[in-house]
């Protein structure tokens, strides 16, 4: 699966499973659940953009209105994959949200988010505690299991060979763009992206204002583009020309 | 109280959440964030793609050096 996966919307098979992994009756309804499928949206799009109330979201989950789940959905279904895929790769993912939401939609029924409006920060929290226990897990099964074949999931990061060409190439282009620079210049980028010193560290060692220091990266990254975009205009210009002369010697 | 999904983060600050430098408080407000942001992730996806492509360039610009090097070494202690 690739990282387009991260814009997955949930189905209805998705909202039927947390449903029933609530054990609650009142989401039990067939009807209900439909509902929450059908009117289902991205926070992306007209609608569920603009502002929510976030103190009378909680308060509706906390009531078991169905409406206050769909709300939920709608504002972290998208943020909530895109957390934990990025961490953790795009294995059992569903389940994986699955799980997160079940826990969320539990603590505020049973009334353990005391402050609404910290909702957000709870909800950033529950992901963040899902991916290190799943890290763990891992760093335990493979401390513990690592002789046996199986029962050691790791993410699989790799690329297919469209998306590596893509990307071999792009590092083509930023290799010219390095070679493009001076050498000092060159240094400055190695020490913020290789290296991952400050901005302030960076200024300070190689005497450097701020301006200067944002001006170059920023140049880089125009240059990137610049190169990329003529490559890809390139591209299509070749492409034209052998179609027109294959015309011609048809 | 409401949230509002308008504010977005600036390419720097995502930059800096990609790159693990950002201080917890400044993670966690990103963080959260992200969590309701289509846009805020589509550009931190962005910004992990371009740190990716700079380390490979680097890595592909130095070995790259390092052959040329070697190369004219070689051809230096041939032509002598």
């Amino acid at each position: 699966m690739e990282r387009s996966a991260v814009r997955k919307r949930f189905d209805e098979s998705d909202v039927r499973s947390l449903v029933a992994g609530l054990g609650a009756a009142e989401f039990a309804g067939g009807a209900d659940v439909a509902a929450l499928v059908e009117n289902r949206c991205e926070p992306s799009e007209p609608g569920c953009k603009g502002e929510v109330d976030l103190q009378n979201l909680v308060a509706r989950i906390h009531r078991g209105e169905v409406s206050g789940m769909e709300d939920l959905y709608k504002i972290f279904a998208q943020g909530i994959r895109f957390f934990l895929c990025r961490h953790l790769g795009p294995q059992e993912l569903n389940d994986k949200i699955h799980d997160t939401f079940v826990i969320v939609v539990q603590a505020i029924r049973k009334g353990d988010l005391r402050e609404p409006e910290r909702l957000m920060g709870f909800v950033r929290t529950v992901v963040r505690r899902q991916i290190a226990a799943h890290i763990d897990k891992l760093v335990d099964s493979r401390r513990t299991e690592s002789d046996l074949d199986v029962g050691v999931r790791l993410a699989d990061v790799r690329r297919n060979p469209e998306q590596n060409a893509a990307f071999e190439q792009k590092a083509e282009f930023m290799v010219s763009v390095l070679d493009s620079l001076s050498e000092r210049d060159r240094e400055i980028l190695s020490r913020f992206y290789l290296d991952e010193q400050s901005q302030e560290e960076i200024c300070k060692a190689m005497n450097l204002s701020e301006t200067q220091f944002r001006l170059l990266k920023s140049r880089a990254k125009s240059r990137f583009g610049e190169l990329g975009k003529k490559k890809l205009l390139q591209r299509r210009m070749d492409s034209i020309s052998m179609r027109t002369s294959a015309c011609c010697a048809n | 109280m409401n949230v509002d999904f308008g504010s977005h983060f600036s390419q720097d600050a995502l930059e800096l959440y990609a790159l693990g430098v950002l201080s917890e408080h400044g993670c966690s407000d990103v963080e959260e964030h992200l969590l309701i942001c289509p846009q805020c992730q589509t550009q931190l996806e962005a910004a992990d793609e371009y740190i990716r492509v700079v380390r490979t360039a680097h890595v592909l610009n130095s070995s790259r050096a390092q052959r040329v090097s070697h190369a004219s070494w070689d051809a230096a202690s041939e032509s002598l």
